[in-house]
């Protein structure tokens, strides 16, 4: 889980169907579920846009658990997404249709149905406060993501943050982050750079270059790895490709924060 | 269950399927998995160099050899080592 940028307005066609009364985005809480549900069936093209928006701000992964949720070209990929309410639609009126508690989430479990995470295992809790993706920031994380792709919260960081640790381990366990079922690819993706470091390592060493060479090269890398591509989107579980760079892609991210905030 | 309506399900390893599909641990709960997973929490925390680190170490060398998992361990120590040359590296 890392910083994930909201949507900057509200989608037009989702404010002009919460405009009119006959959305219900005013009815009582006990409604919502009914209430989002006609949103959907009825506006198929304002559902359409408001879920490419939110997947083109949040680069194409999971707010949660960063599993991509788009092909290489930016597209939705049918059946791997769902809209989120990040305050349960049910907790308050007017939350059902307020852009600003909406994201987009995979849709947390698989066919068995068992092993729920993200949206799927937070069902209606809250998370602690400050502790959504888009409220915790961008630099300096709060989580890295061990060598056994287990998320370990930053001590650190959480203190420059202002947010207690255990919120960030409690949000961790409200959205089952440490399943095997997510935890075992994201440590494949750090893996997967460990090895591609060793190999870059191995060959400026082989070809004796000088270090500042090896500097850049290493930055080359990095940028490879965490840039987004043409299409916007950045790698699946990105948090677990950065963790693994180690300081160097902080300091990437750092120079380059234009690109995901 | 029919892993072949899951979109990644074809071409996917025994092992993914197990692990992200019918929700196998990766590892059977145990003694020698709880030291595993201590041993890469230090490596983790920058101390794999330290004595506590390499008395795990020998003990999961004995019991498990030579797993992937203490391999990308030994990846991730040579790393720190490569990158702390670099400027700015402080892990």
């Amino acid at each position: 889980m890392k910083h994930v940028r909201s949507l900057s307005s509200e989608p037009p066609l989702l404010a002009k169907y919460r405009a009119n009364p006959a959305a219900g985005a005013q009815r009582p809480e006990t409604a919502a579920a009914e209430v989002w549900a006609r949103f959907r069936k009825r506006e198929p093209d304002a559902y359409r846009e408001l879920v490419e928006e939110l997947a083109r701000r949040q680069q194409g992964l999971c707010v949660y658990c960063e599993q991509r949720l788009v092909d290489e070209q930016g597209v939705l990929v049918r059946e791997r997404y769902q809209v989120e309410h990040v305050v349960p639609k049910t907790a308050a009126i007017g939350l059902v249709l307020d852009w600003t508690n909406l994201a987009l989430a995979c849709w947390g479990t698989v066919s068995s149905g068992t092993d729920k995470s993200c949206g799927a295992a937070k069902g209606n809790r809250r998370l602690p406060d400050g502790c959504e993706p888009r409220a915790i920031p961008l630099l300096k994380p709060l989580l890295d993501v061990g060598t056994n792709g287990k998320l370990i919260v930053n001590h650190v960081n959480c203190g420059l943050a202002g947010v207690v640790p255990d919120q960030i381990e409690t949000t961790i366990e409200i959205l089952n982050l440490d399943s095997d079922r997510i935890r075992k690819p994201r440590q494949d993706a750090g893996d997967a750079i460990r090895e591609k470091v060793a190999e870059l390592m191995q060959a400026l060493a082989a070809a004796n270059v000088a270090e500042a060479q090896q500097q850049q090269a290493f930055e080359e890398l990095i940028a490879n790895r965490l840039c987004p591509n043409a299409a916007g989107s950045i790698a699946s579980f990105w948090s677990a490709e950065r963790s693994a760079l180690g300081p160097p892609a902080e300091i990437w991210i750092s120079g380059n924060q234009g690109l995901f905030q | 269950m029919l892993v072949e309506n899951v979109p990644f399900a074809q071409g996917a390893s025994g092992e993914r399927i197990l692990i992200e599909l019918m929700g196998a641990n990766e590892r059977v709960p145990g003694e020698v998995t709880k030291k595993l997973n201590d041993y890469i929490a230090l490596v983790d925390h920058g101390e794999g160099e330290g004595a506590a680190a390499k008395a795990l170490r020998a003990e999961l060398d004995a019991e498990i050899g030579a797993d992937e998992r203490l391999r990308h361990a030994d990846l991730e120590m040579e790393k720190r080592r490569l990158l702390s040359k670099f400027a700015g590296a402080s892990k």
